[in-house]
């Protein structure tokens, strides 16, 4: 291994906690929800990453098949965490905003680890997975129409 | 990427004590089943329009949507069992997966079929918000129930899609599952293995059904929470395009499952190999990018609509169509082309299927064509076409598995024949009845038809008998064949 | 029966046509099985057919995708040429449309579909019942869809997007009529 493979899991480490916090920083402000539901895909992916690099740390027997309930039940968590609902009962409250964030991280890393437990690359699927349904949301979740 | 330090792959076994085969076989039955079931159900339908027997329009629309959300699951279920079978050493995957995704599919399926038969839930199969919601005849919690079973189906989909992207990466890796090693001579392998035509369709197929999978995830959740919290806002043009997202490409990725069939089973019939080069390269990767983007032809009457997508939906279709033209189909015709074809069940299905899937897709093309589609938009002519790669495509190349899986030697006996016939005459006479109907612009969808409707249904249900009559009899002769077969194939079963 | 006239001939001449050639093929390459050759010898040949054909398929679609693009029924590739002389508020609801019961023939109207509830669709059907023309009606969004009665008569609206129960009971007749003079201004916004 490199050192660059060695540390990269460090960076993405500390990329994630900047975000989860970046509340903290910023202050109660709400972005527009296309920003805020992919700053939150952003958490998932990068926490996502660290999962995956934690159970690659770790040779195990893979197929669990509980790996694949929680995976399955982390997927939709992740979507359920994006309603705006919530985001704007929270906004207004930094502390309680970076607590959200926190859950996209824990969601993303536990995600990645239990599908990469389950079978080898199926984190990096999951991953992906999670991401494209940020995306998704990001282009309506809980929008109005337009001139409402 | 190499696997780090993980060391060599340690897989699960058969521990559940389902052989590959078996499950294949058990789907295939249960798939069969729902699909004479929901057939008869279709039979019911035409019979009602051709005021022929008399249902409410509420329990119209409750079977309508009953047969089309049934059809369109079952079908995944079938044409991803069929494609599985054949991945299943290429890409040594796991049973358990598979009895999972189906579990979760048909559990989805009977959720859905509870919230039809018990509380009448009856929107069509494509649910469009706001009507599961208000101006309806049937209770919330059939809406809600429905959803959930849609989320079943949904994850079961993505469990399938899940595990072969991770066995084609752990395998190939999804550029060279995608072959583009044919292309690039730097991703090539030491060993010189290039992925094979079906392993190229299933990474399409895996990665757009992923997508897929997280469009109707959200789209679910997002009807979900609007059904538990009327407050939760959602934009009806927004769902409407995110449904279609889903609807047709789940549906249209049933299509891409039976060409990774095809690519194995025809050359077992022609004695001719399928080999892999950069033409397959260069057209599923077109497929991959490009069918996701066909969906906004369902929404070329909405005129509202972005115009950069209605445009770029058509040409997206436009161009989805080139790989299945140029590559397969005519692949396909090619291989078939002076070779010593053994005519039996299986490859006769396979063959007109292909026909199926290229006239019906002609009559989807000149649907999706933006003048065209407003005189044939919700007309008959949109089942018509369907139905045709549905019914006369994709469920002929099932049955065509079935036949070559069951074990196809044999030449078809004469009694096997005729009820070949029956089936191709019904479904000819049955299909042309729906064209006929879209031409004369009556709509799809109605209880009640107006003129011409009513008669061309009463002519349409006959045809359908004949046809179910005749799959009756296919069905049968292809199980008798299994059952007489399956025992001399238990050697290979694991 | 309905007159097969118009856009249906044109796309039922269309399939029929393409279908057949289709299933002439599929016939030809069956029965070639009769009289078996090794791969090696068609296979040089079909590829060379393939490109041919992958050309010659190529060139169509691009072919059509531009003639569609100068025929689509949208405002704002119409709007230009077709000024409307008349705009007409159309509302959907179950199970009727809310809108003029009268309407004048060969005037361009500007129509401003929307939907109080549920999706539905407005089809325009001509006296002899031949489907002209449709757009969708959604709820919170309008959409702007021009369209000229041909000739008078009595039309029919008819709803082509399930919206429950009563879906196929919700049409309504048009009377479409001959305007004094088909250059007189009319009032805008009825
Ligand atoms: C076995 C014989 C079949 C019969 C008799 C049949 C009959 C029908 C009928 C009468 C309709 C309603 C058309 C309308 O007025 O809108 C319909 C719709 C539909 N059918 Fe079939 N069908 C058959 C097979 C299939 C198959 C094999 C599939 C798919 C694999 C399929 C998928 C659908 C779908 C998706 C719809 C649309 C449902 C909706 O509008 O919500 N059908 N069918
Ligand atoms: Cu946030
Ligand atoms: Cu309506």
């Amino acid at each position: 291994m490199t050192a660059i493979e060695r540390r990269w899991p460090i960076l993405v480490g500390l990329a994630v906690a900047l975000i989860v916090f970046d509340p903290l920083l910023t202050g109660p402000v709400s972005p527009p929800l296309l920003v805020h539901h992919i700053e939150h895909s952003l958490i998932l992916l990068l926490a996502g990453l660290l999962g995956i690099a934690y159970a690659r740390s770790h040779p195990r027997r893979y197929g669990d098949p509980t790996a694949l309930l929680g995976v399955i039940l982390l997927a939709s968590l992740s979507v359920l965490l994006m309603l705006p609902d919530i985001y704007s009962g929270v906004d207004a409250y930094p502390i309680l905003h970076a607590l959200l964030h926190l859950g996209f991280a824990l969601t993303g890393y536990f995600g990645g680890y239990l599908a990469e437990r389950y079978s080898p690359r199926a984190g990096t699927v999951w991953t992906m997975l999670v991401v494209m349904m940020g995306v998704i949301t990001a282009s309506g979740f809980g929008s109005p129409p337009p001139h409402l | 990427m190499a696997l780090g330090n993980q060391g060599p792959v340690e897989l699960y076994g058969a521990e559940m004590g389902v052989t590959p085969r078996w499950m294949v076989a058990l789907s295939l039955c249960i798939g069969f089943g729902l699909i004479f079931f929901l057939g008869m159900v279709g039979g019911v339908m035409k019979a009602a329009q051709g005021d022929i027997v008399h249902l409410s329009a509420a329990t119209f629309y409750a079977l309508l949507t009953l047969h089309g959300a049934g059809m369109i699951a079952t079908v995944v279920v079938l044409t991803a069992v069929a494609h599985w079978h054949f991945l299943r050493r290429l890409l040594n995957l796991r049973v358990e997966v598979l009895v999972f995704s189906v579990l979760a599919i048909v559990w989805g399926l009977l959720a859905a079929a509870a919230a039809i038969l018990v509380g009448g839930f009856g929107p069509g199969w494509t649910f469009l918000y706001p009507l599961p919601f208000i101006g309806n005849t049937w209770p919330v919690w059939s809406t809600g129930l429905f959803f959930f079973g849609v989320l079943f189906v949904g994850i079961g989909f993505a469990i399938f899609c899940i595990d072969l992207l991770a066995s084609i990466i752990r395998e190939y890796g999804i550029l060279n599952g995608l072959a583009l090693d044919t292309i690039f001579p730097g991703l090539r392998r030491a060993d010189g293995k290039v992925a094979p035509p079906t392993v190229i369709a299933a990474t399409m197929v895996a990665i757009d059904g992923l997508l897929t999978a997280a469009a109707g995830t959200v789209l679910v959740i997002a009807l979900l929470a609007h059904w538990a919290m009327p407050a939760f806002p959602v934009d009806p043009l927004w769902i409407k395009n995110l449904t279609y997202f889903f609807g047709h490409t789940i549906a249209n990725l049933t299509i891409y499952l039976s060409a990774g069939v095809i690519y194995a089973v025809l050359p077992h019939y022609t004695g001719r190999p399928w080999h892999t080069n950069k033409i397959y390269a260069i057209s599923w990767t077109t497929s991959l990018l490009f069918v996701p983007w066909a969906w906004p032809h369902h929404l070329y009457m909405d005129f509202v609509q972005a115009p950069w997508l209605q445009i770029f939906g058509e040409a997206s279709t436009y161009i989805a169509t080139i790989p299945a033209a140029v590559v397969t189909i005519f692949g396909a015709l090619l291989l078939v082309y002076r070779s010593d074809m053994r005519w039996r069940i299986g490859s006769t299905f396979f063959m007109a299927g292909l026909l199926g899937w290229l006239v019906g897709g002609v009559a989807a093309m000149i649907d999706a064509t933006i003048p065209f589609n407003d005189v044939l938009h919700n007309t008959l002519w949109v089942p018509a076409h369907f139905h045709t790669y549905l019914l006369g495509g994709v469920f002929l190349f099932v049955i065509g598995f079935a036949s070559y899986f069951a074990g196809d030697d044999a030449p078809t006996p004469p009694w096997a024949k005729v009820f070949e016939w029956l089936f191709f005459i019904g479904m000819i006479g049955f299909l042309a009845m729906f064209y006929a109907g879209g031409i004369e612009g009556v709509p799809r969808r109605e209880a009640v038809q107006p003129a011409p409707g009513p008669l061309l249904a009463m002519i349409g249900t006959v045809f359908a008998g004949v046809l179910l009559v005749g799959m009756t009899g296919l069905l049968i002769e292809i199980f008798r064949r299994g059952r007489r077969n399956g025992a001399s194939r238990e050697s290979d079963a694991t | 029966m309905v007159p097969i006239v118009g856009k249906q001939l044109v796309i039922l001449a269309l399939w029929l046509a393409l279908s057949t050639i289709v299933v002439v093929v599929f016939a030809w390459v069956v029965s070639s099985t009769r009289r078996p050759a090794p791969q090696g010898e068609v296979q040089p040949g079909g590829y060379r057919l393939r490109r041919l054909w992958g050309w010659f398929y190529g060139t169509l679609l691009v072919a059509a995708f531009l003639v569609t693009l100068w025929t689509v029924p949208y405002a704002w590739a119409q709007g230009s040429s077709a000024k409307p002389a008349l705009v007409v508020h159309v509302y959907a609801h179950q199970f009727a449309f809310t809108m003029p019961q009268k309407l004048p023939a060969q005037t361009p109207i500007e129509f401003l579909v929307t939907s109080l509830d549920v999706n539905h669709d407005m089809g325009i059907y001509s006296p002899q019942g031949v489907l002209l023309g449709q757009v969708q009606a959604m709820p919170d969004y309008t959409n702007v869809f021009f369209f000229t009665f041909p000739a008078p008569g009595r039309y029919i609206i008819r709803c082509l997007e399930l919206c429950g129960a009563g879906h196929s009971y919700m049409f309504q007749p048009l009377q479409v009529y001959q305007p004094a003079s088909a250059a007189a201004p009319l009032a805008r916004g009825v």
